[in-house]
This record gives structure tokens, sequence and C-alpha cells, in this order.
């Protein structure tokens, strides 16, 4: 029995072949990247690149699921391919550990880019990559209660850096960081690759959500004038 | 004049609580950037600011009516 038999009747066959055949850049390690990874392998994605140059550190247990603190000190790409290896479902995991940036160059079978970074000096580098290679990318980010999406289809949409302005680059401050939060944004990101990658309509190219776990509300804004 | 404003995410806890958008009474002329100082927006916050449902900034010039929204970029992960 195939393990995706619970979700094989959410899609038509050549759907399922489309993601079954998708090959992923998931762009950093972290929280969300790690969850992303998670959910990408159990929707049966051909191929995940799981790029981030950073080792493991104490700070990041809270939120960072596929780490444990005998894994300090070591690359979370490695540990994170070796962690989602050992699940057997059929995903191909490579491990880079390169940092991300405007000379970074990316696998040519890559078809989408997850955003899974914690800074926008680093989301600006992987947004002008995206544009250079035409790469679906797949925003998400973070703070304490709180997170944001888009999609960025080059050519179609406003890039991120259109979206949030080059200053706001600098800002490299400490945000609160809560697993639940992470993994509710990664998920909702994971969606929306599914979606792009299927050439669904409903997709968040050219507008904003932001979800609130606080108050228990999502709000979409419109980026098209 | 008076404008809607709606603060989100963690610009909510510059609201008077549980109110989801305010009515700001404010000076013919006046720009996004009065209602950033009505609510004690740290000028240093970096903000996206939505007029009517476009594309604005804090010199953006307001008139009545005006729906006015302000989002802080998060940026972790």
């Amino acid at each position: 029995m195939d393990f995706l038999e619970r979700q094989t009747e959410m899609f038509k066959i050549n759907e399922l072949e489309k993601l079954i055949n998708s090959t992923i850049l998931i762009a950093g390690a972290g929280g969300l990247g790690t969850h992303q990874a998670l959910e990408l392998q159990r929707i049966g994605i051909k191929k995940i690149y799981l790029m981030d140059y950073d080792r493991i550190e104490l700070s990041n247990l809270n939120r960072q699921v596929l780490y444990g603190r005998a894994d300090i000190g070591e690359f979370k790409a490695v540990k994170a391919k070796e962690v989602l290896d050992a699940f057997d479902l059929g995903t191909e995991i490579v491990a880079i550990t390169d940092k991300i940036d405007q000379e970074t160059e990316l696998p040519l079978d890559v078809d989408l880019i997850m955003d899974a970074l914690d800074n926008f000096e680093a989301r600006f580098n992987l947004s002008q990559l995206a544009c250079e290679y035409e790469l679906p990318l797949i925003h998400g980010g973070i703070s304490s209660w709180y997170g944001q999406l888009t999609t960025i289809i080059p050519g179609e949409t406003p890039t991120l850096q259109e979206i949030f302005e080059e200053q706001i680059a600098q800002t490299r401050e400490k945000v609160q960081a809560f697993s639940p939060v992470v993994a509710m944004v990664a998920c909702l990101q994971v969606l929306e690759a599914v979606k792009v990658l299927l050439g669904k309509d409903e997709t968040l190219a050219n507008k904003l959500l932001f979800v609130d776990g606080k108050d228990n509300s999502i709000e979409k804004v419109d980026l098209k004038n | 004049m008076k404008v809607t404003v709606r603060l989100f995410a963690t610009l909510k806890d510059f609201f008077p609580k549980n109110q989801k958008k305010v009515l700001v009474e404010l000076e013919a002329g006046s720009t996004v950037n009065e209602v950033v100082e009505y609510f004690g927006i740290p000028q240093t916050t970096p903000l996206i600011i939505k007029v009517n449902g476009r594309s604005g900034s804090k010199s953006t010039v307001l008139k009545d009516g005006d729906r006015v929204g302000i989002f802080p970029p998060v940026g972790g992960g």
C-alpha cells in the first residue's frame, strides 16, 4: 500500500504526478524550514534541497523540530537530512551548507523555493535569486503570535523588496519565535506551495496574508494597485 | 475629518483593548504620519501602509472617510 493513500482522492492523477515529481528548495533549516521539510516529505515531494550554513544552538530547540540537545554544534542541514532520511518515505533530501547571498548558485532542477529564513536581508537576496532563476518563492515570516505570508511570482507580482522596502533589511532585532506559530505559518506556506505547483487560482500571489494566533484572525490584503 | 484606522499583528497593542478598528479625528490635510503619532507608534518601526487598499506612506495626505491600514513586517523564522 502506498503511504500517500489517504490523500490521493484530493487530487487529480496529473496533480499527484506533479507533486511526486516536484523539487523544492527550502532556504533555511530553522523553525520554518524544519516544519516545512516534515510536511513536504509527507506530501510525497520528489526531492528537497535544504540549505543552511548555520549550526544548531540551544536557543533553536524551542521550535526547530528536527533537532535535540545532543545535536548542538552540528550543521542544521546535515542533521535535518539525517532525521528526515530515517523516516524512509521516498523523498530525496539534499543538504547544502552554503550561505544564501546574491552570488549563490541554485540547483537547476528546483521548481519552487520556500522562504524559511529569519531576516529580511537574506530574504531580499533570496527574492533576487528567485527572480534570476524565474522560480516562485513562498514567503513566510513570524514574530511572537503573528505571521505573514505572500507568494512571489517573478514578472507577475512585486518582489519582496518592493513589498517590504529595502530599508527594513537593516532591522535584525531578535524576534520572539514560538513553535505553534512557526508551525502554523510553515504549514500555510506548504499549502501555498502545493497550490502554486498545481497552478491553482486562489494563491497568495499579489496578496499579503496576516495570521494572528492571539485573536484567531486571518487578514488578506491586496497588493495589486 | 475622520478616518478609519486598522492596525495589524504586533501593532494591535497600540489599540484600545478589544477594538479592531478606530475612527480617528484629524485636522484637514493631515498625513498618515499623524495617525502613526496618534497611536504612539515609534517612528523607527518599519511599517507597511495602505490607504483605501492602495500602497501609501507616512507622507500620504488623508481625506475624510479614508481607510488606513498599518502593518508591521514580521521577519522571524
